[in-house]
């Protein structure tokens, strides 16, 4: 059997201490996970809406908060079974946990805050570690600072490198990138994979933020209503969620690979399958892309076309309709599958049916393009 | 001014700030963290010489550490010696009294240190032995230093508990205290002011230290924007 993580636990939240977030009592009882994870060097992301309690089944991975029933189990090792009563403690349990706030110690230097309690290494061997991380997060002038002193990228950087340098044997990251600034955050999201890939431990995050899944998640695990409701590869959950909760959480029903074929103007212009679109370039990206429309900005429009400001007009062919209350969802065949979202009456008024034929328009700022 | 009583108060606060540190700290750090749902009840009990009049906190001690009793017994065939009107009776008693000034100050600051510093100790490995030590008690400093000069200063001025307890002994139980009340008694002014006076400064020196060491959280000053 290939190694593995074993998560099955739920935890209530009725009796006993309030949870840290109040959105969580609002929501419901708690939450209730069965997770199965590789233990190789992927990333999973745990994806839901704020409250849902991620943070919460983060802890209790951890060990730092004990659910009133559940096992989990690293590959042999069993670090939790309520039945046997047993709990290994958050100490013993060799994982790194990235706070949200990175939880610093405020009262050591960054060099102290990284080899803090780092034990089982001789003075030297210490010395090489504590350089290598100082040379691998790029830290080594600020190693005498005290972390008041550092910027939200910088304080990211150092929370890493003290949770890396005593090679945990999973890497568990809250929200690592919610209190950064939006360029920091972007540029600390490209960086972040190619900085731990030679650690090679599977890698838990959560977020709430899509573009953060679709960038650094090898899987996903949608959390809605206190449980996990799909677990897949990235492309798989936001192509295809499993049921309206999951789409209503990833909200992003066209997510398809591309490829940049040319640049004009400060636009892309990108394929998908056979089809050419023009995008706005977000700057910073390779040739392999994720193309991603949201299906409420796709407009659907019939007859001789006339002129319009939207960039991108391609003829395409209805596969299938779905209503859901005001609002119809209209599958798609543009050379590759695509979702609208119309209002009821537009579906009437352009007396749409399977088979018909249509001329989808996209406005180039709707097209959104990740690397 | 006679210093026998100045002196003999001196040792008696610094021993009674020394066993407070030492049982303060345990204590603060079982009500900052503990869970128990009876825990309130605790930090009554602890509470409870800052309302209790003096007498009465001195008469239980005195009644408690008599040699009829169970302590009293205990101590009298360990050590040999009756613990009432006894310098070692006095620093029970005063630890008694003192206690609160020692173990709120202590638990506030416990309780106001991040909770998420200690987890990520935990997560990095730390022991809760040593994230107490490398973790709570530094970013606890200011507080732990107020506990012990308040409860020095309090044990300092005390007179209702000393007298119950310890009577009036030179040199064994006279503390400041009961050596002012004593001039005044025997109407001397000149002597009391003196001892009075020193009192004081001693007092004002001692919570100015306080104050200085606390003024980023407790700023007696207006804030200045």
């Amino acid at each position: 059997m290939a190694p593995e993580v074993l998560i099955d636990i739920e935890k209530r939240f009725e009796d006993g201490r309030p949870p840290l977030n109040p959105l969580l009592m609002k929501e419901g009882k708690g939450v209730v996970v069965n997770l199965k994870l590789p233990i190789d060097s992927s990333w999973t992301v745990l994806f839901g809406p704020s409250g849902v309690g991620k943070t919460t089944v983060l802890r209790c991975i951890a060990g730092l908060d004990i659910p009133q029933r559940g096992v989990i189990k690293f590959n042999d090792t069993t670090w939790l079974d309520t039945d046997k009563n047993y709990s290994l403690p958050a100490q013993n349990r060799r994982l790194g946990y990235l706070f949200q706030e990175h939880a610093l110690f405020p009262h050591l230097t960054v060099q102290e805050n990284i080899i803090y309690n780092l034990s089982g290494f001789s003075k030297t061997e210490k010395t090489g570690k504590l350089k290598d991380m100082l040379n691998l997060f790029k830290i080594a002038e600020i190693k005498d600072r005290r972390p008041v002193k550092l910027s939200g990228g910088e304080k990211q950087r150092v929370a890493l490198a003290r949770t890396l340098i005593r090679e945990p044997r999973m890497l568990l990251l809250d929200e690592p990138f919610s209190s950064l600034d939006i360029p920091t955050k972007e540029r600390l999201r490209r960086e972040i994979r190619a900085m731990l890939k030679d650690f090679k431990i599977p890698v838990i995050l959560v977020t709430h933020d899509r573009i953060e899944a679709i960038t650094l998640g090898d899987r996903m695990a949608v959390m809605s209503n206190g449980a996990i409701q799909q677990v897949g590869s990235v492309h798989e959950v936001f192509s295809r969620p499993v049921n309206p909760d999951v789409a209503k959480v990833v909200g992003m029903e066209n997510v398809m690979p591309g490829k940049i074929v040319g640049n004009k103007d400060g636009l892309l212009i990108v394929r998908v399958k056979e089809r050419e679109l023009t995008a706005v370039d977000p700057g910073g990206l390779k040739e392999d892309v994720v193309v991603c429309i949201r299906a409420e900005e796709i407009i659907l429009e019939k007859g001789s076309p006339l002129q319009s400001s939207a960039r991108n007009r391609i003829p395409a062919k209805v596969t299938g309709i779905s209503h859901e209350g005001v609002m119809v969802r209209v599958f798609l065949d543009c050379g590759f599958p695509l979702i609208a979202l119309i209002t009821r009456l537009s579906c009437n008024e352009l007396s749409l049916s399977e088979g018909a034929e249509v001329l989808v328009s996209i406005k180039a700022p709707s097209i959104h393009i990740m690397s | 001014m006679n210093w026998e009583p100045i002196i003999l108060t001196a040792k008696l606060a610094s021993v009674v700030s020394v066993i407070l540190v030492i049982i303060g700290v345990p204590i603060a750090y079982w009500i900052s963290f503990s869970k128990w749902r009876w825990k309130f009840l605790i930090e009554a009990v602890v509470a409870l010489p800052l309302v209790l009049p003096p007498t009465v906190l001195g008469f239980y001690i005195l009644v408690a550490i008599s040699p009829n009793n169970l302590i009293g017994r205990l101590w009298v065939e360990l050590f040999g010696a009756t613990l009432p009107f006894s310098f070692s009776g006095l620093v029970i008693a005063s630890v008694f009294y003192s206690l609160p000034f020692a173990v709120q100050p202590f638990a506030s600051s416990f309780e106001t240190v991040d909770r998420r510093l200690i987890e990520a100790a935990w997560t990095l490995g730390s022991s809760k032995v040593k994230t107490f030590f490398t973790i709570i008690i530094p970013l606890s400093v200011s507080g732990i230093i107020t506990g012990i000069v308040l409860s020095f200063a309090h044990t300092l001025g005390e007179f209702g508990v000393v007298l119950m307890v310890g009577g009036n002994i030179p040199g064994v139980t006279r503390t400041v205290s009961i050596d002012i009340y004593d001039n005044v008694q025997a109407l001397k002014y000149s002597e009391a002011a003196s001892t009075a006076f020193f009192l004081l400064i001693v007092s004002f020196l001692i919570l100015s230290i306080v104050y200085a060491v606390n003024r980023k959280v407790w700023s007696v000053w207006p804030q200045r924007f």
